[in-house]
């Protein structure tokens, strides 16, 4: 059951002082309250402990450093907007609630996809099917798809490419951690990524 | 929202969301997944946010990604069928990821400590403890984003002090283990 921390009077038991002591600290309490949780302080030494534990807790949280968030993510999120941004003068489209639920999945499928098509072309060899395929496409498509949604595609294709470069990023560090048992620092990574990889223009 | 704004936005917040993001994951993969949804969700708000109240809106979102993610690991972890004594034993590694030599160079020993002792609190509580003491939010505030009384955060907050207080009693030099005061 949850006390209630409402009102405090001078009569108030210490754990009715205990739960306004965030609040003290803090500063947000009125000055009638303050000057109560004050009062009973001055004469209790368990909640004179309890205001220093919480003083420590908000120095060791508050001070916690600011992490740098890595440089990739700001790349990522600036290829994805740049993807999504249009002419000035059309709007991005709203996406629907069904759009949303389903978009975790479109990345995936594109990349189902685009691997069915990179198997399944080289077996076709420009069958007559295939080029049919073609020259209704190009015949329809100007027709057919308006500039917002190819906009729209542009966007989630480059969505796709981004989540596959981050599973195989991710496959890739995971694989470290099952044979080295933990991640290895980032800049030991890298060194490792530089000397494994081949030097531009390849092998010869 | 011109895309020089969402910059600016963008360069200003990250890495207040990425690190809140990693206290809140401990996972610094999830992490940059979580500010990279955060981010791109304030894009598509676009001009539906009113520019002053976009800290706010991003703490929010950030909060619930979190918690989203959190669950999606626990749902991930139930499906996988992982007996508990086998989850307890991978903790000493997934600690070991957490305190990357790399990305703790920046914490004391007593916020590591106190760190991994926020591990053993109930989700919500580390949350509110999060917002409160890391993200400066005061506790009317964090019963808004969360949708619930501010009596019920303090009462949290008083809770995970005292929980914590317990878990670090082991800890000697720990101010926050118990001290009998004299005189």
């Amino acid at each position: 059951m949850t006390p209630d921390t409402s009102s405090l009077s001078s009569g108030s038991s210490c754990l009715d002082f205990e739960l306004h002591l965030a609040e003290y600290a803090e500063g947000s309490l009125s000055a009638h309250q303050h000057d109560l949780v004050a009062d009973h302080l001055d004469h209790c030494p368990m909640c004179r402990a309890e205001l220093g534990r919480e003083l420590h807790l908000r120095g060791e949280l508050g001070s916690l450093p600011v992490e740098e968030c890595p440089a990739r993510v700001t790349r990522n999120l600036l290829t994805l907007v740049e993807a999504e941004e249009g002419p000035a003068s059309a709007p991005i489209r709203p996406r629907t609630a069904t759009w949303r639920r389903i978009n975790p999945f479109l990345g995936w499928a594109a990349a189902a996809a685009a691997a069915a098509v990179l198997i399944w072309a080289p077996l076709q060899g420009g069958s007559e099917a295939e080029r049919q395929a073609e020259a209704r496409l190009a015949t329809t498509a100007p027709a057919e798809y308006s500039p917002q949604e190819i906009k729209a595609a542009r966007a989630d294709l480059a969505r796709s490419l981004l989540l596959t470069m981050q599973v195989l990023d991710r496959s890739e560090r995971s694989t470290v951690k099952e044979v080295f048992g933990r991640t290895l620092p980032r800049s030991l990574s890298r060194s490792l990524k530089t000397v494994i990889t081949p030097p531009e223009g390849g092998q010869g | 929202m011109t895309k020089n704004t969402y910059t600016k936005l963008l360069e200003q917040h990250r890495d207040r969301v990425f690190s809140y993001a990693l206290y809140a994951l401990r996972d610094r993969e999830d992490a940059e997944d979580v500010t990279q949804e955060v981010f791109l969700r304030l894009w598509r708000q676009g001009d539906q946010l009113e520019l002053h109240s976009s800290e706010a809106w991003l703490i929010r979102v950030t909060n619930n990604l979190c918690i989203d993610c959190a669950r999606r690991r626990k749902t991930v972890r139930k499906h996988l069928g992982r007996p508990d004594t086998e989850t307890l034993e991978r903790l000493p590694q997934q600690a070991s990821t957490w305190n990357d030599p790399e990305a703790a160079l920046g914490r004391s020993e007593n916020q590591r400590n106190l760190l991994e002792a926020m591990e053993t609190l109930p989700e919500e509580a580390r949350t509110i403890m999060l917002m409160h003491y890391f993200q400066g939010l005061r506790l009317q505030d964090i019963a808004g984003a969360l949708g619930k009384k501010t009596s019920t955060v303090k009462v949290q907050i008083h809770r995970a002090r005292k929980a914590l207080r317990l878990v670090l009693d082991s800890s000697t030099d720990f101010p926050l283990s118990v001290r009998k005061e004299t005189g």
